[in-house]
């Protein structure tokens, strides 16, 4: 078995396999950098979610 | 697979093209450090993997910003011929930079593959044999070994996982590591957030209290209003102003006449500017503004004229008080030229006394001269005087020094008297100027006037002007009354528009108060907080990656030692005997620092040995762990490679060394990198193989190294 098979093996949640299959294929094209790219990725996403619903509410209450 | 043969141009240390013959048994490349050897063993492994060999990734230090092209060459181009299964192929890579490069496939027949078909056909050649199988099982790196000795636990179990083939969990962890997450970030954030929305509801309070404290001073009912009140009373207030705006003979915008009294806030600010501008259109109004400009007009005529004739009768005055004192201009004029002539008189006189003068001086320089012999004697009459000359000489004192001196301060204050009298002349002329260029003003604006406001030559324009103006003071005076009553209203309409603004505010102050006292109840809200825990949630899960990364690279660490172990023990004990190591021992844990693999190397009572070996038994360690790999691993490649494998080895461990690649090499070719003498030497005579040896040196920049071929 490969090291990203052993890997997946030992990860019980989907979202945590899914997770790690991206940032597996991101190392082997860009190595830690790639990894990185994938993990701020996520990050970024989460943090652009939130500000848009910040957004949302702080123009519901008039600014 | 077989290696049969490589040519090298622009690679590392290669300028120049260069081929080797890799068929033998073994091939040994020898050298002195820097001649190019590991060249060589870098450009056969990155024909076969390219770009891969580069970088961090690779787990070795010294491949990080390695550079594939030689700085020399125009060009970088490497062909391995192999042999698999009978057939021949001719593998070419062509760097073209550091993320790209141009790989092919030429077969015996001459059929060529490029791109994926190409690296397709490798996959197949390679058995998906990966670098990271390479690395730890065909390819010995001089590095590793260079780890190995270093004596420090973190260098030595990174060199052993780069043995087992295991860097790529330690590359995964670090990567990892790289993403800095900080979890707690959008919980502050949402904190900060709901401090902000209790400061506003503060800041709407005190705004609230404020207004009802006004409200309440003026009078007005405020507990019971609602939106539709607020409606209702915008309806009435534009009601009052249609009417109104018929009283004054206006027409009310369109704007105006078509908002609707529904939305309170936009018909408040149209409704403002309506009044704003009824205020300015209003007939009487402009009526009065009319007056108001001719009344400035007038101002302004009268001023002038008062004072352009105040100028004229200044300047007149000035001069005749002038003429008064000293004169008329003519009358200066005549004494100046009388004084001239006063002057020029005295003058001749002078001169007539002079010339009398001088004849006496002759005389008396004659008497007293030598010649005369008759003092006494007149020399013009010859009549005879005593004490002529003394009597000569006071009566030429007397009478001509003292005239000629008193003509000349006559004649001198004659010439003071006429500079006095120009400087008067000057003053006077000045004063006439002024008083003709006044009066030229004066008739100018006179007659303009006169013109302008139809008078004859008999109105006294001043008191003409005036009684127009108070004509005008009259007429606005009449006005103003009706203006301000008009105003008034609209001002009364005004104050309506400001006191349900008031109230409007004051519903809206309310209305935010209450949504932003009830925020964290709102979905938004909900979700900010769903965020917040999602980016926690991330870092737990990173975690977790982590963890079972470590836990998986431990257990894969286990499985490849375990297969290894009684390999390992044995090729420690060929290649090195130390008195209290019988049985080498191999554990695998976690290290407690770096959450990594930590290896340690026990004796049979259990005792740690990595503290009382040599460098030269380390590096012997090291090489036992790597033939064990090599020796046990079901790989495509049928050779080995060592680079420099006798770092800080002893002369019999060498030969040690050499007795164990001789047993290797019955069932794999060898490619010995070395520049070890006493190394070369042993393997030379103790490996039975056919042998290539290609000796290095004299390498520079210009040309790469210089290589001669034996055997």
């Amino acid at each position: 078995m490969e090291t990203k098979e052993k890997i997946l093996a030992n990860l019980k949640d989907e979202h945590e396999k899914k997770l790690f299959e991206e940032i597996y294929n991101a190392f082997l094209q860009d190595g830690g950098e790639g990894i990185k790219r994938v993990v701020n990725k996520e990050i970024e996403q989460i943090k652009k979610d939130f500000e848009k619903i910040k957004k949302q509410l702080e123009n519901q209450m008039g600014g | 697979m077989q290696l049969k043969n490589i040519e090298i141009t622009g690679f590392r240390g290669f300028k120049e093209k260069k081929e080797f013959n890799l068929s033998a048994p073994v091939v040994i490349l020898f050298g002195e450090n820097g001649s190019g050897k590991s060249s060589l063993l870098n450009a056969i492994e990155w024909c076969f993997f390219g770009n891969k060999i580069i970088g961090k990734e690779t787990g070795i230090r010294e491949r990080i910003d390695w550079e594939v092209k030689n700085r020399n060459s125009s060009e970088c181009i490497v062909k391995v011929e192999i042999e698999e299964n009978g057939e021949n192929y001719t593998l070419e890579r062509t760097w073209v930079s550091k993320t790209k490069e141009k790989f092919s496939i030429i077969s015996s027949d001459g059929n060529v593959l490029e791109y994926d078909e190409a690296n397709k056909k490798l996959n197949a050649l390679l058995k998906y044999f990966t670098f990271k199988d390479f690395m730890s099982s065909v390819y010995q790196h001089q590095e590793v070994i260079r780890f190995m000795l270093t004596q420090e636990p973190k260098d030595r179990n990174e060199a052993i996982d780069r043995l087992l083939g295991l860097s790529e969990y330690r590359n995964i962890i670090e990567g990892i590591d790289l993403a800095k997450i900080k979890p707690d970030e959008l919980e502050q954030e949402l904190n900060s957030l709901a401090q902000q929305i209790k400061a506003k509801v503060q800041f709407w309070q005190e705004q609230i209290l404020a207004l009802e404290n006004e409200l309440s001073q003026k009078g007005i009912s405020y507990e019971k209003i609602s939106d539709s009140g607020i409606n209702r009373m915008c309806a009435e207030i534009k009601k009052e102003l249609i009417n109104f705006s018929n009283v004054l003979n206006i027409n009310l915008s369109d704007v105006f006449s078509n908002i609707s009294s529904d939305d309170a806030n936009k018909f408040i600010e149209i409704g403002k500017k309506e009044i704003t501008r009824l205020r300015s259109e209003m007939p009487d109004v402009k009526k009065q503004k009319q007056l108001y400009e001719e009344r400035m007009e007038i101002e302004k005529n009268l001023s002038d004229y008062h004072i352009l004739k105040s100028d004229c009768e200044e300047s007149r005055k000035r001069f005749k008080e002038f003429v008064e004192k000293y004169g008329s201009l003519e009358q200066l004029k005549n004494k100046k030229e009388e004084a001239g002539r006063n002057i020029e008189s005295k003058k001749q006189e002078r001169k007539n006394i002079s010339q009398l003068g001088s004849i006496i001086r002759d005389a008396l320089d004659y008497l007293k001269s030598e010649v005369v012999t008759d003092k006494n004697k007149c020399p013009v009459c010859g009549s005879k005087t005593d004490n002529l000359v003394g009597h000569l000489e006071k009566e030429y004192s007397e009478r001509f020094e003292e005239g000629l001196k008193k003509l000349d301060d006559e004649i001198k204050n004659l010439q003071e008297q006429i500079k006095d009298t120009e400087k008067l002349i000057d003053e006077a002329e000045t004063l006439k100027k002024t008083y003709d260029a006044a009066e030229k003003s004066f008739n100018k604006l006179q007659a303009t006037l006169r013109k302008k406001f139809n008078l004859t030559e008999r109105d006294d324009i001043g008191d003409c002007l005036k009684a127009k103006e108070d004509e005008i003071n009259r007429l606005e005076e009449e006005l103003k009354k009706g203006v301000e009553k008009k105003q008034a209203h609209l001002t009364e309409i005004e104050n309506k528009f400001t006191m349900v603004e008031k109230l409007s505010g004051l519903i809206g102050l309310k209305k935010k108060r209450e949504d932003a006292r009830e925020v964290e109840k709102t979905n938004e809200w909900l979700n900010l907080r769903h965020k917040a825990e999602e980016l926690k949630k991330l870092k737990d899960i990173l975690q977790n990656i982590v963890a079972q990364v470590k836990k998986t690279s431990q257990k894969d660490a286990q499985d490849k030692i375990d297969s290894i172990r009684v390999k390992v023990s044995e090729n420690f004990k060929s290649l090195t005997q130390h008195p209290q190591i019988t049985e080498l021992q191999i554990e695998v844990e976690e290290d407690k620092r770096t959450g990594g693999n930590n290896y340690s190397f026990k004796d049979n009572q259990s005792k740690y040995v990595t503290p009382i070996l040599s460098q030269g038994q380390l590096n012997s360690l090291a090489l036992s762990v790597f033939l064990s790999i090599a020796e046990t691993a079901i790989s495509p490649f049928s050779f080995l490679i060592f680079d420099d494998p006798s770092q800080s080895l002893g002369k019999e461990e060498k030969e040690k060394l050499t007795d164990l690649l001789n047993t290797i090499a019955e069932k794999k070719n060898l490619i010995i990198s070395t520049m070890d003498g006493e190394l070369f030497e042993s393997a030379e005579k103790r490996i039975k193989k056919q042998k290539t040896i290609y000796e290095f040196k004299s390498w520079n920049p210009h040309h790469g190294p210089e290589v001669i071929k034996r055997g």
